[in-house]
């Protein structure tokens, strides 16, 4: 009968890892202006922009308040970039279904997890390097607070998806999520990030306490970290059988019940022409909902930017800081203007061509999108800019705009292979 | 009902956002049989094969293949099903013999038994040069006999085929079903379903009829005899079966 037989979690992760590099080697085979556009040239502006804005970026490692800062920033994308690397992937399935041992799964998601973090600590490295200032000990705190919430995100994440296939976890958590009995389902999940990230910081905070023994203190966390891998990965073993099924359908969404029909000419869309207008509200209603974060990312960003501007915009290093969360907002935009490109590849392109809808028609009205979501930052900026902060250039906020518009449409399109 | 089936469902309930797809199935596949499963678009076919291979979670009931439980044993299932569902996963960037070594590593099968048994099936479809190519360049049938050798490589227990024939020409379909009739003939259990609902007739041995609103029945003796002679998506009240959900209650 069966010819299967069970195999060592090593043996399971020394395959993942295999299948991962080969994967990887075939895409860099492979590579085309499309997969650089996508991929490496987001990274390439992030640390650019890290590097120009230099150590006005960045908080001062020399003390506990900039080491906990400094913990925070590393510690913030690695805590929700956690449940990504564990339960995310077109192949999650498919390997469950292959029967693949959970601890080879865990321990190969780890390691994901951990190179993504170490991207995350890279990249924070670069301002102090770029302002010539030694990167020892922003290195030693960052390694502490990465591998802390790291760790702490493996092991929050896995204990939220356990919880969540048993009884839900603590009713506190739920008690402010009750309006809605799916989210209120899932509350363990929503709260998992902030373990790792108050982990992050407090290692920060304590490593950056006494820089002396800075390197001992990263030591005793990256121990502790490693030292708490076990349980979360006897966590992720316990709850990946039932909680596998559940993420497939966690991203099922209910069908619409208010909109029935695209509205292209609302606001300034009405100077589109038709055909371009049309694209325009497809593309906004698609990302809308499938990538509503580029959206929401706008508020917390522009309210905490124009308090900023009007309490303390004669300060270079808090308009370094505003132009720095800026960008990254435009360029976060902008990603999930190339995802757009990136879902379109697989799904929808045959749509626009049987339609006759040519490059041209697309690229504008993709431009057209991402330019309107640009315009809800850069046009209060701007307004702010120019009234408080005592800096001409208000209008480089739009020119600003335009033009990473201008890229991410161009970049999605060649994504999508228009 | 036996309890030496290969594949057996008790009671399973699944609902979307409260509303109910399937209630109480109840039912088994044993060893040497084929049962096909019957339901328009939307019954919960894929729901259900969903449930049975542990990649929907079930609201209720519960499952065994080969006396393991999906959701507690989840390898000891996965070593003797062989599932190929609606959308067959096929990494794109990966070359047929790159996936074809992964999966032979996972299920830790013996490379040369496996490439031969490979070479066979590959052979048996028509895909005798397949092995550099890549995934991302094969047709959509092309890609479903990848999924259906990968499938039954490891001569699993049982085999679930979601959409068995999609994509598949006639002399394809006529090879595949002669395969699972071989298999068939050496204890294997499978479980298909199919818009063709002339291969269904023709190659099962019962059915399971899904209908909407989370109603089932089972289809078999004279019953499915019946159903062959006139096959239907809705085979109404009085049209040939039972309502096993009623029988059952």
């Amino acid at each position: 009968m069966s010819r299967a037989a069970a195999i060592s979690a090593a043996d399971g992760f020394r395959f993942l890892v295999a299948q991962d590099g080969r994967r990887l080697a075939a895409r860099l085979r492979r590579s085309s202006p499309a997969m650089w556009m996508g991929v490496v040239l987001p990274v390439v502006l992030l640390g650019g922009v890290l590097a120009a804005v230099g150590s006005g970026a960045v908080p001062d490692p020399g003390d506990a308040a900039g080491g906990g800062l400094l913990g925070f920033m590393a510690a913030a994308p690695v805590s929700f970039f956690a449940y990504g690397a564990l339960y995310r992937g077109g192949d999650r399935a498919w390997i469950h279904a292959l029967g693949a041992p959970a601890g080879a799964v865990f321990a190969h998601r780890a390691l994901r997890l951990l190179l993504e973090a170490a991207v995350v600590g890279v990249l924070l490295l670069i301002p102090y390097a770029a302002a010539g200032i030694s990167i020892s000990l922003p290195l030693v705190i960052l390694a502490g607070a990465v591998l802390a919430s790291w760790s702490l995100g493996l092991l929050a994440t896995a204990g939220a998806a356990s919880a969540t296939v048993g009884s839900g976890g603590p009713a506190i958590l739920r008690a402010g999520l009750g309006w809605d009995r799916e989210l209120a389902r899932v509350a363990p999940l929503l709260y998992a990030p902030l373990a790792p990230l108050v982990g992050g910081v407090l290692a920060g905070f304590w490593i950056a306490a006494t820089p002396g023994a800075g390197a001992g203190r990263a030591a005793i966390v990256a121990i502790a970290g490693l030292a708490i891998l076990p349980g979360a990965s006897a966590l992720f073993t316990r709850a990946n059988p039932r909680f596998v099924p559940r993420v497939a359908e966690m991203a099922f969404e209910p069908p619409a019940t208010t909109e029935t029909a695209l509205l292209p000419h609302r606001g300034i869309a009405r100077l589109l022409p038709e055909r371009v207008a049309q694209v325009r509200a497809r593309d906004a209603a698609v990302a809308g909902r499938r990538f509503s974060w580029a959206q929401r990312i706008v508020w917390p960003v522009a309210i905490v930017a124009l308090v900023a501007i009007g309490r303390w915009g004669h300060d270079p290093t808090v308009r370094s800081w505003i132009v720095a969360a800026a960008v990254l907002t435009l360029i976060a935009q902008g990603v999930a203007g190339v995802a757009l490109g990136w879902h379109e590849r697989h799904r929808t392109r045959w749509l626009d061509r049987v339609l006759g809808l040519g490059t041209g028609v697309r690229y504008l009205g993709r431009w057209a999108w991402a330019m309107g979501i640009h315009l809800w930052l850069v046009v209060p900026l701007a307004v702010i800019w120019g009234l408080w902060s005592t800096q001409p250039g208000w209008w480089l906020w739009l020119a600003g705009a335009a033009v990473v518009s201008a890229l991410s449409a161009g970049a999605s399109l060649l994504v999508a292979r228009a | 009902m036996t309890g030496s089936a290969p594949l057996m469902a008790r009671g399973i309930s699944k609902a979307y956002r409260g509303v109910p797809v399937l209630r109480e199935v109840d039912f088994e596949v044993r060893s040497g049989e084929a049962v096909g499963l019957v339901g328009s678009n939307g019954s919960g076919k894929s729901t259900l094969l969903g449930c049975l291979t542990a990649n929907r979670l079930p609201d209720r009931g519960s499952v065994a293949v080969c006396g393991h439980d999906p959701f507690s044993d989840p390898g000891g299932a996965a070593r003797c099903t062989g599932f190929v569902p609606e959308h067959p996963f096929l990494y794109d960037e990966l070359t047929v013999g790159e996936v074809l070594s992964f999966v032979v590593g996972v299920r830790g099968m013996d490379s040369e038994a496996a490439g031969a048994e490979a070479d066979r099936l590959f052979s048996l479809f028509g895909l005798e040069d397949v092995r550099p190519r890549y995934c991302g360049e094969l047709s959509q049938g092309m890609g479903r006999k990848v999924a259906l050798t990968l499938a039954m490589l490891h001569d699993p227990e049982v085999l679930i085929l979601d959409e068995a024939t999609n994509g598949l020409d006639r002399p394809s379909v006529d090879q595949l079903m002669g395969e699972l009739e071989r298999r068939r003939r050496t204890g294997a259990a499978v479980l298909m379903s199919s818009h063709d609902l002339d291969v269904l007739a023709t190659h099962c041995d019962r059915g399971l009829l899904l209908e909407p609103g989370a109603v089932w029945r089972m289809l078999e003796g004279d019953e499915w005899e019946a159903w062959r002679e006139a096959p239907s998506l809705s085979a109404g009240r009085d049209g040939p079966g039972r309502d096993s959900r009623n029988e059952s209650n």
